[in-house]
């Protein structure tokens, strides 16, 4: 009966650990949050080139040209 | 299809506006133009009665411009006076964020821009811009009643006298200002280069809708004085001369930089608070792109990555509007609200009267913010 309440203790305590073990720091929260953010953000925000652009950077090459 | 080479551009460049031009001439060479900005003050809608004593030369020019031309197709028309109340709010936010800061993007054409007086005065030209815009937009634009008209005819005037001003100051260094390249120039601006940047917001508009936006400045550029012969048929051939003429002239100048910062100054005193400020450079740099939107000084803010969002926003007011017909009413009726208050806030009321000045401000300078007036110091 003890052996079985000490090996129970043990699974609890062994997994408590493992949990503690596996729950990141404030800073790392935030990190990841923002590394996700920032995907998101490319992923949503990702537009073509503006068309002006597209022009403006063969208007430069003609200015650089003479 | 006319292929845009530069040689066919540079002829362009030599075109001014007869019609106009001549009415002009005669108007200062008889030292009228103060009466004629006198008496057309009043004369604001088609069909009214042209004011008694007015110069022959304006008299003839305004029985001839009264009418607009015989091959518009009113079905087109129509469609597009449908297509912009769709997208009021859209058309406003490209014409102020895309299409001017396009204008300034060109040297010349800031040059031009700068060196007109009216010009000083960033609002003033943007209310007159916007309320020819709404003019034209409105069901009866080109009946008896309709304010475009008179409106288009007093640009075109007020053109042409900007052209004889910088001439007979020699204060440009080619041969005509203000000429059909740069009209045409403009055109693309305010059309195609609209709707790209309707695109570029994400706004979802049909094939339908944009030829016949793209059809309405067709007319409205005839109207200006622009040849019909010379204004790109369809909205592929517009891409083709759009481009052309922006790749020939594209580039950076003090003027450009110095009207953006109006610009963006103008629209931050119009948006209350001043938390969303940013938006407004971030939103010129998001449609005109880096290159450009560096060239023209516009600051960077915070806002640059957010601002990619916006078409997703759009996206998710569209879903909103296809709910259901109320949905879509409330939403329409908010935009057009909107547009109103924009445009309020920047005519203040006013009507524009597009008067043809007298003589251009020879110093263009505008005070700055920092040159306010102080008390002297104390005399004792």
């Amino acid at each position: 009966m003890l052996c079985l309440a000490a090996g129970f203790a043990d699974v609890v305590a062994e997994g408590l650990r493992g949990l503690t073990r596996r729950v990141p720091g404030p800073a790392e929260v935030r990190q990841e949050l923002r590394a996700r953010g920032e995907l998101a953000l490319r992923r949503s925000g990702a537009a073509p080139e503006a068309h002006m652009e597209v022009l403006a950077r063969r208007a430069a090459a003609r200015l650089r040209d003479g | 299809m006319t292929e845009y080479t530069d040689r066919y551009m540079d002829a362009l460049r030599l075109k001014g506006d007869p019609l106009a031009d001549a009415t002009v001439e005669a108007l200062f060479g008889t030292g009228e133009v103060g009466r004629y900005n006198t008496l057309m003050r009043w004369f604001t809608t088609s069909g009214q009665a042209l004011p008694e004593g007015l110069p022959d030369a304006a008299r003839d020019y305004l029985h001839a411009t009264a009418t607009p031309p015989d091959w518009i197709d009113w079905g087109v028309m129509e469609q597009a006076r449908q297509f912009f109340l769709d997208n009021d709010v859209h058309v406003s936010t490209a014409l102020s964020f895309a299409a001017m800061p396009a204008c300034y993007v060109v040297p010349h054409v800031a040059k031009l821009l700068s060196a007109t007086h009216s010009l000083a005065y960033p609002s003033r030209r943007m209310a007159e811009t916007g309320q020819f815009t709404v003019y034209l937009m409105q069901p009866d634009a080109f009946q008896a009643g309709g304010r475009f008209l008179p409106a288009a005819q007093k640009v075109r005037l007020l053109h042409a006298s900007i052209r004889r001003h910088l001439k007979e100051e020699g204060r440009w260094p080619e041969p005509v200002a203000i000429c059909q390249e740069d009209m045409l120039g403009g055109l693309m601006m305010f059309s195609i280069q609209v709707l790209d940047a309707l695109h570029r917001m994400g706004v979802h508009i049909t094939a339908e809708g944009a030829d016949a936006y793209y059809y309405a400045w067709r007319v409205v550029g005839t109207i200006l004085g622009i040849d019909l012969g010379t204004i790109p048929p369809d909205l592929p051939a517009a891409r083709e001369f759009s481009d052309r003429y922006m790749v020939r002239h594209m580039g950076p100048s003090p003027e450009g930089a110095h009207l953006t910062r109006q610009l963006i100054d103008m629209y931050e005193q119009v948006v209350p608070g001043t938390l969303l400020d940013p938006i407004v450079p971030a939103l010129i740099r998001y449609l005109v792109g880096d290159t450009s939107a560096d060239w023209l000084q516009v600051p960077r803010t915070r806002f640059d990555s957010l601002i990619g969002l916006a078409p997703a926003l759009l996206g998710a007011l569209e879903w909103v509007e296809d709910r259901g017909p109320w949905a879509e009413y409330i939403s329409d009726r908010l935009g057009h609200l909107v547009t109103m208050l924009e445009l309020s806030s920047l005519t203040r009321g006013r009507v524009m009267h597009y008067a043809i000045p007298q003589e251009l401000k020879s110093d263009f300078g505008v005070p700055s913010k920092n040159a306010r007036w102080t008390p002297p110091g104390p005399a004792l």
